[in-house]
């Protein structure tokens, strides 16, 4: 699933293990979410929603006018 | 050892622990049929004297019975009321005594009458455990 995390975490200046610590992950399950190769749940989602400063529909909303 | 947190790693050890038994298992049902290959009384082998066999069939029976908690949701059942499941109760418990007293033979009345008890009591069981799965809606 596509998603604006890492471009999110950039912005605010925020390295992988930062984010990760402070989601209650670990780097590489951060990883696989910024590659889009795991799906958090949505408890997760809120949670990075929450350190990052956004809306769910802001870092993980697809487009579908985009994808199609 | 530290406690898991990161929910995706929880998945994968539920998987490690699932591969695990399964592996433990099979090494079992191996052990057990090397047994028998090399000559060993059937009721030897397979019997809840053999610990290995007994070892087995205690997992087998916890993963049967964890299952009603996969196949209740899925058949998606309305939930059966207390008397209901009394009523079948009561019915195995008939039954499976019944079924004791002709096999001994139409005698020991009572310790056949338990022995339906303990066949009715593991099905009625069962069925409240299932029954907690169903929706009441």
């Amino acid at each position: 699933m596509d998603n604006r995390v890492r471009e999110l975490r950039v912005t605010r200046g925020l390295t992988q293990k930062e984010l990760a610590e402070a989601v209650g992950i670990t780097r590489q399950t951060l990883s696989l979410i910024e590659k889009g190769a795991y799906n958090p749940s949505l408890r997760l989602c809120i949670g990075i929603c929450r350190q990052l400063g956004q809306t769910l529909d802001g870092v993980f909303w697809e487009d579908k006018d985009e994808t199609d | 050892m530290k406690r898991i947190k990161d929910e995706r790693l929880i998945q994968r050890n539920l998987k490690n622990i699932k591969a695990a038994f399964a592996v433990e298992n099979l090494f079992i049902a191996a052990v057990l049929g090397v047994m028998l290959w090399r000559g060993q009384a059937y009721d030897d082998v397979i019997s809840y004297r053999q610990p290995l066999f007994a070892a087995l069939m205690v997992g087998c029976y916890t993963v049967l019975i964890l299952s009603v908690n996969i196949s209740t949701p899925m058949q998606d059942a309305p939930r059966q009321s207390w008397r209901f499941l009394a009523a079948i109760t009561a019915g195995t418990w008939l039954l499976a005594g019944g079924l004791f007293f002709v096999i001994a033979g139409f005698t020991h009345p009572v310790i056949c009458a338990f022995a339906g008890l303990a066949v009715a009591a593991v099905v009625g069981g069962i069925n409240c455990y299932a029954n907690h799965f169903r929706d009441r809606s």
